[in-house]
């Protein structure tokens, strides 16, 4: 508990020293979570992950995902870690804008598919080591200096042989502003962005649970590709995971207006 | 006789020119075009999101130029030919890169030097009504909002005030 006071104290001070500085912009292009908005319509992403997890085990994670974003209000996402295959769907169904702000709020469902259920611990991993369901609601806040998203969904391991954690909340807790530039000129400026999140899970079977910290920097590029750096340290571990700390290192390109559009009949 | 025909066939194809060649010019002088249109965007702070709206709207056929103010979220459009303009289309390029219109607003020649309330202006083929608590005077060219937020249904009216 020490620990926790600890280091929300160190999170509340960064975050009241940013504030310090005028001008901060918000960012919600966020590392460890999805925004509720959605990537421009007609528009693709392909995504490369590498992370390296580490605990009472090592492990390794490389991962590929390609998205879609099918109109302005849905998006799709397939990847692999080569073990495994994940399918990834959001709708935006609610959208409140004003100039520098928005609310909006999403409903997603993804499905992991992991050829080999081997692993068998009272937390859900996401990782790809197990199949999983994963189903709930974003919303996102972009207020000027700030954007703040919460994601709290649920999740079924699909084993049917697991004693523990069949069911459980998975939920984070994102914030993230812009550290430079401190004015925007043109596209071709770099921006470098700062994110803090929560990655918290609870299961109903059992009372294992854990709330993890994940401070994040990146590197946007061309206004059109990102290069984020995060570390995922847990705040409380009351579970039996088998990896407790990530390090991922993960690259991201944006294609605009890269599938054709639909033509509406007239 | 022969002379005379072609005399005959002659004459009236002149006066149809003159005719054409006389509307050509009176519709040039009074044409009411669209020049340039500005946008301030909204919900967004970061250059990603407004890159995102410049693509979009750089895709529209009918767009010959986009600039662009980042800072602001604003956006300056002029098109390739002012009859081509589609209102519609600018507006649903914004939302379909995710973003909502704050403000939009035009320059244009009108064809009038006053503007009255709910008087109808044509302009690029649109109807526009005048949305005024009194009269106005009408500068050549002349910046005027367009007061719909939303994507207008069919047939109905785009307000402008001043």
């Amino acid at each position: 508990m020490r620990r926790i006071k600890k280091v929300a104290f160190y999170i509340l001070l960064l975050c009241t020293s940013l504030f310090q500085f005028k001008d901060i912009k918000a960012q919600e292009l966020f590392v460890n979570a999805e925004p509720a908005s959605i990537m421009p319509a007609r528009s693709i992403m392909i995504k490369q992950s590498y992370a390296t997890m580490t605990g009472k085990e090592n492990d390794n994670n490389f991962k590929t995902q390609l998205e879609f974003s099918l109109s302005k209000n849905w998006m799709t996402h397939l990847g692999t870690n080569y073990k495994s295959w994940e399918w990834y769907t959001q709708y935006r169904f609610y959208s409140k804008d004003a100039v520098y702000e928005h609310l909006r709020m999403a409903l997603f469902f993804r499905a992991i598919y992991a050829a080999s259920n081997a692993i068998h611990t009272n937390s859900i991993l996401l990782e790809g080591q197990e199949s999983v369901l994963h189903s709930g609601l974003i919303i996102t806040q972009l207020k000027h200096k700030w954007a703040s998203s919460l994601t709290i969904g649920a999740l079924v391991k699909q084993d049917a042989l697991a004693a523990n954690g069949q069911a459980g909340f998975q939920y984070s807790f994102s914030n993230g502003l812009l550290l430079y530039p401190k004015k925007y000129t043109s596209y071709g400026q770099t921006n470098v962005n700062f994110y803090i999140e929560l990655i918290g899970q609870t299961l109903f079977s059992d009372k294992a649970h854990y709330l993890d910290v994940a401070p994040a920097i990146q590197f946007i590029f061309n206004s059109q590709s990102k290069v984020n750096i995060s570390y995922q340290l847990p705040l409380i571990n009351e579970s039996n995971r088998l990896t407790t700390h990530t390090a991922a290192l993960s690259w991201d390109c944006l294609f605009f207006n890269a599938l054709p559009k639909h033509k509406k009949k007239s | 006789m022969g002379m005379e025909l072609s005399k005959n066939k002659f004459k009236p194809y002149s006066m149809k020119y003159f005719a054409i060649l006389i509307f050509f010019f009176l519709s040039l002088s009074a044409t009411a075009q669209v020049q340039s249109v500005e946008l301030v965007a909204s919900g967004l702070t970061c250059s990603m999101c407004s890159k995102a709206i410049f693509k979009s709207l750089s895709q529209l056929d009918f767009v010959a130029d986009v600039k662009v103010d980042i800072e602001k979220s604003s956006y300056i459009l002029t098109f390739k030919s002012p009859e081509q303009v589609k209102i519609e289309q600018i507006r649903e390029a914004v939302y379909d890169a995710g973003f909502a219109i704050e403000t939009m607003q035009m320059t244009a020649n009108f064809p009038k030097r006053k503007a009255i309330d709910e008087e109808v202006v044509v302009l690029s083929g649109y109807q526009f009504k005048w949305k005024l608590s009194n009269v106005k005077d009408i500068a050549q060219p002349q910046k005027v909002t367009i007061v719909n937020k939303e994507i207008l249904p069919t047939a109905g009216f785009y307000y402008l005030k001043f």
